[in-house]
């Protein structure tokens, strides 16, 4: 009875070293792109998240000491260490006012719902551009974050921060 | 009785199978290759325009962030796509109604605008300016984009006219 003859030949040892070439190649690229986003270096960070028309009985919810995570990811964000409120403004764009010498509309105060300052601290990483970054999250003014602590959750945006680095 | 001139073949041959999974890798070979060329020799930055624009409805402090000269990246992919030439702000213009119910402009209470120009890095093309040779844009566009300081989202207000575009028969 005759066998089948598999071998392993010569064409066969071509193919397979071509095939791991562009299997090389192509992880060198993706390698190589990547290293240009590559978080380098440890900074401080200390930013504000502002978030609009919080019903005053919320207020108690977020504390100082609290730990704020990402809603979106899960990741933490930092520690709060000073809040700040101040009643929300509404706008009334039904009248017109002379206001230091401007024409401007009046603006009026509700009295159940603030806007909420909140400072976080943490440690980040400066990521592409130099830009600071918490948690794969940008920090610049302006920024949206996904604040949640264990009993509110809200989206909010960065109005401020500062950024030192970490001496090693 | 046992021949023993017979001659063993070399299973090594080459047959057309083997030939055309040679030619398929070296042609994919050689395409990645003439992409990489021609991805690296054509800089998709090396036309600039200087462009007018506008960013609405933001706070006093964040105003304050936009400088002239300041480095500016497009949030889409990180890359430097220009700066700011020159940068002023003022208070945001709305609508309103006044005493006698006429609409009237007015500024906002709290919002300001910032307003300038901006030198952006891209390529002319037949449809307009590509910013980073991929992103057309036109009187209205809005682009993503961010500096050291602050994320935001320009409009564009005032683009030069494109040098590529060929006149019409009305212009000659």
């Amino acid at each position: 009875m005759k066998s089948t003859q598999t071998r392993f030949n010569l064409i066969d040892v071509i193919i397979i070293l071509l095939i791991l070439l562009i299997i090389a190649a192509a992880v060198i690229f993706v390698v190589t792109q990547n290293d240009e986003a590559a978080d380098s270096g440890d900074v401080h960070i200390e930013y504000t998240v502002r978030i609009d028309g919080i019903k005053n009985e919320y207020l108690t919810s977020i504390k100082v000491g609290d730990t704020v995570v990402d809603s979106a990811t899960g990741k933490k964000l930092g520690t709060i260490i000073a809040i700040r409120t101040e009643k929300t403004k509404a706008y009334n764009t039904n009248k017109v006012v002379n206001e230091n010498g401007r024409q401007t509309i009046p603006v009026s105060y509700h009295n159940n719902v603030s806007d909420v300052y909140v400072t976080l601290e943490t440690s980040g990483k400066y990521g592409v551009n130099d830009i600071p970054t918490v948690s794969d999250r940008k920090i610049l003014i302006g920024s949206e974050i996904y604040f949640k602590v264990e009993s509110f959750a809200a989206v909010g945006f960065i109005t401020a921060f500062t950024d030192t680095p970490i001496d090693k | 009785m046992k021949d023993n001139n017979v001659k063993i073949k070399s299973d090594t041959r080459l047959n057309a199978i083997d030939i055309l999974i040679i030619v398929l890798v070296v042609a994919c070979i050689a395409a990645i290759c003439v992409r990489f060329y021609f991805t690296n020799n054509v800089d998709p930055r090396s036309e600039s325009v200087t462009i007018q624009f506008s960013v609405d409805g933001i706070s006093d402090v964040n105003a304050a962030e936009y400088k002239n000269g300041q480095k500016v990246y497009l949030s889409s992919n990180d890359v430097e796509i220009g700066y700011f030439d020159t940068v002023k702000s003022e208070y945001m213009m709305i609508d309103a109604i006044d005493d006698d119910g006429h609409t009237v402009r007015v500024t906002h209470p709290d919002k300001m605008t910032v307003t300038g120009s901006i030198v952006l890095m891209g390529k002319w093309t037949d449809n307009g300016f590509a910013v980073n040779g991929n992103e057309i844009i036109r009187l209205g566009s809005k682009l993503n984009l961010y500096t050291s300081r602050n994320t935001f989202t320009l409009t564009v207000d005032g683009i030069p006219q494109n040098p590529t575009a060929k006149p019409s028969e009305n212009d000659q």
